[in-house]
């Protein structure tokens, strides 16, 4: 597998040290008083007062070197695992839009549940989705507990391991009740765990609180945490790119602190969202060539740490199924993979992550599709380097015929699903279709045909059983 | 071994892509004097038109619908001249006869289009590339094909097309056959311009080009 390094072990070395000076100088927001004693004790400088945390560099370096280096986790089945960490590359879904794309009327409405149980649905029928972060936060539910609509939508909809928030230490524990009833228990879900928390670090250096209860709750019963932190040159760290990397891995190893000193055992992969602010809208870009080469950077770390980790990428800041999104999906997916980022998220969405749109998560699985050609390379040996067949063949021949590339094309050749390759003639006689329209075709056949695999009765109404609890003290 | 035995290794061999386990059912079929008309219709017809099938369905891709054809055209190879020796003769959808026109010695769409047009029950004579327009004359008149299509890939090559039709209709044999074109040059404007009866865009559209003319379908 190529891996392609960007950064030279000196500047590796050189982006580590800041990070260790900014936690040990500049320090970092920890509103929540178990943590703050628990880093105390750990020898870190607590100002109770303003809630502000330094870390040692011996503590950020155990820290680092005692976090997991891969863990795995699970299909529903419970047989299909995906590992994360090492040299292995997925990819998953990102979330949590608000809108949705009608493409055939190219408006914007707000998501529901529904929107949310359909793409979830494509999502566990495309090959190219490994895990699933739940793309969309439903509007036509009470707020307060959104997170439980989400997790319920997703367990129902699709087996593969899901990713995605959870409020308050309440949100956590009603999560990890709900895959425990689908699992069988706590104890199995820590073994085979079909579930990341994500919690998201706000840059620069602060947690909130409902966050880090949410962490140190997950941590404490066993469950994988998935780290988010998207610093935002020029707005929320550095203008510069290497700064901006600091920041971003400084908070990371923050999160590594906390979770060393909660649970030794507990499996966490950063996942790096760290991007550039566009500076003529204010906004942030997603789908700009910052945030490709930052990810690719944060791999390299990653790896020179040995620990997993994940980020954006196959994300677009378009608006639309158009050629921006098209090689801002592409460029944002390819580096990062190539570098050797654990985990990429980023399918299902447009509109820097805004909003869900169903036909371009059927292109974004046709994207990821080529990428991971592009990181598989090719084998070279003898059978592939083919002397023989060339030999056979000769002059003016043809490799058509060949039995040679027979056995041998699948493998070699990538061959699109949705991607149109015709001439230009018959491209015409059938209609001059835009890809979209390819994809639309495929996400109507989908949801008319897809079956997932269904959740047991049992499973099944305890989750429900979790939300009417949760609705009855929100509604009251 | 029986009749259907060999049927069933035809049809299998052919879907399995097996060209020698194919020639070695058909040696089989001739040892032992079974109906090789039926041997054909049932055993390799079938099974190439079911792998027509699933090309057409994107199941299979080029390479296999290829060997299948090549897999087809060698167990031929061994029982047409046994049924001549009977005076029988297998009943395709139509005689096709392809080559690349003079100066031309490109042949992968026209083995694509062979390949389509076999899988597709017509029996097809693929007489290479760099062909004269004299070969085409000769070969016209040897195997009274229904249909003769012309290949070229180049600009510089395409009036070779009608240099072809031009030599087909001084020989008087113009009217006995359909003449139809193809090749990245080519196009539905210069077809007409030349005299041809049919052009094809891709290997698909030839094949529905072939059945229109021979009146199998609108």
């Amino acid at each position: 597998m190529p891996s392609l390094n960007l950064l030279s072990k000196r500047q590796k070395y050189a982006v580590h040290l800041t990070s260790l000076d900014i936690l040990q100088e500049v320090g970092i927001i920890v509103p929540y008083e178990e943590a703050l004693k628990k880093l105390e004790e750990a020898g870190a400088e607590v100002d109770y007062k303003s809630q502000r945390v330094l870390i040692p560099q011996y503590l950020a370096e155990e820290a680092i070197q005692k976090t997991p280096h891969r863990f795995n986790v699970y299909h529903r089945d419970l047989k299909t695992k995906k590992t994360l960490g090492g040299n292995e590359t997925h990819f998953s879904t990102v979330g949590f839009a608000t809108n949705f794309f009608d493409v055939m009327s190219r408006s914007y409405r707000r998501v529901t549940v529904q929107d949310l149980a359909n793409a979830t649905k494509i999502a566990d029928a495309l090959e190219n989705v490994e895990l699933q972060m739940c793309m969309g936060s439903p509007m036509d539910v009470p707020h307060e507990i959104v997170d439980r609509y989400m997790w319920a939508t997703a367990f129902e909809n699709t087996s593969k391991p899901i990713i995605n928030e959870a409020m308050r230490k309440e949100g956590a524990l009603d999560s990890i009740e709900m895959a425990s009833a689908i699992v069988g228990g706590l104890e199995e879900l820590r073994k085979k765990p079909i579930m990341l928390l994500l919690i998201s670090i706000t840059s620069p250096l602060t947690y909130d609180r409902a966050t880090l209860e949410a962490f140190m709750e997950a941590c404490k019963l066993g469950i994988p945490v998935f780290v988010n932190s998207g610093p935002m040159a020029g707005a929320t760290s550095p203008v510069t790119l290497a700064g901006t990397l600091a920041l971003n891995m400084a908070e990371f190893i923050s999160a590594l602190v906390i979770r060393y000193l909660v649970n030794k055992n507990v499996p966490l992969i950063i996942g790096s969202w760290a991007r550039a602010m566009d500076v003529r809208e204010a906004s942030a870009v997603l789908g700009g060539p910052e945030f490709a080469l930052l990810h690719a950077c944060v791999a390299n770390l990653a790896h020179y740490y040995g620990i997993p980790s994940a980020g954006g990428g196959v994300l677009s800041d378009s608006k639309s199924l158009d050629a921006q999104m098209g090689y801002e999906k592409a460029l944002t997916g390819v580096l990062p993979a190539l570098a050797g980022l654990n985990l990429i998220c980023g399918m299902g969405l447009i509109a820097s992550e805004n909003t869900m749109s169903l036909e371009g998560l059927v292109i974004d699985n046709e994207i990821v599709s080529m990428i991971k050609k592009i990181v598989n390379g090719f084998e070279i040996t003898d059978e592939t380097l083919a002397f023989d067949v060339i030999k056979n063949v000769g002059p003016k021949g043809s490799f058509i015929r060949e039995r040679h590339t027979l056995e041998h094309f699948r493998k070699e050749i990538w061959i699109p699903k949705i991607t149109n390759r015709a001439f230009p003639e018959v491209w015409v006689k059938s209609g001059a279709k835009d890809l979209w329209v390819k994809a639309k075709e495929e996400v109507e056949k989908t949801l008319k045909e897809h079956h997932v695999l269904p959740l047991s009765t049992d499973a099944k109404n305890k989750i429900i059983n979790i939300i009417k609890r949760r609705e009855k003290e929100v509604l009251k | 071994m029986s009749a259907e035995n060999i049927i069933k290794r035809l049809k299998r061999s052919v879907l399995d892509y097996n060209t020698d386990e194919a020639v070695s059912a058909a040696k089989d079929a001739v040892k032992l004097g079974v109906d090789l008309l039926k041997v054909i219709e049932e055993g390799l017809a079938k099974g190439i038109r079911e792998v027509g099938e699933k090309f057409a369905n994107g199941e299979i891709f080029l390479p296999e619908l290829v060997m299948a054809a090549e897999t087809m055209k060698r167990t031929l190879e061994i029982l047409e001249p046994e049924l001549r020796k009977e005076k029988r003769e297998r009943k395709a959808l139509g005689k096709v006869l392809l080559g690349t026109v003079a100066g031309d010695i490109h042949s992968i769409g026209k083995t694509i289009v062979a390949s389509m047009l076999t899988a597709n029950g017509f029996e097809v004579y693929d007489i290479g590339e760099d062909v004269p327009a004299e070969k085409f004359v000769e070969k016209v008149k040897e195997l009274k094909p229904d249909v003769v299509g012309l290949s070229a890939l180049l600009t510089t090559t395409l009036p070779e097309q009608r240099t072809v039709i031009e030599a087909l209709k001084k020989e008087g044999l113009r009217d006995k056959v359909k003449v139809i074109i193809g090749g990245a040059p080519a196009s539905m404007e210069w077809a007409e311009e030349i005299g041809a009866d049919g052009y094809g865009a891709d290997a698909a559209e030839a094949v529905e080009v072939v059945k229109r003319l021979l009146g199998y379908s609108k």
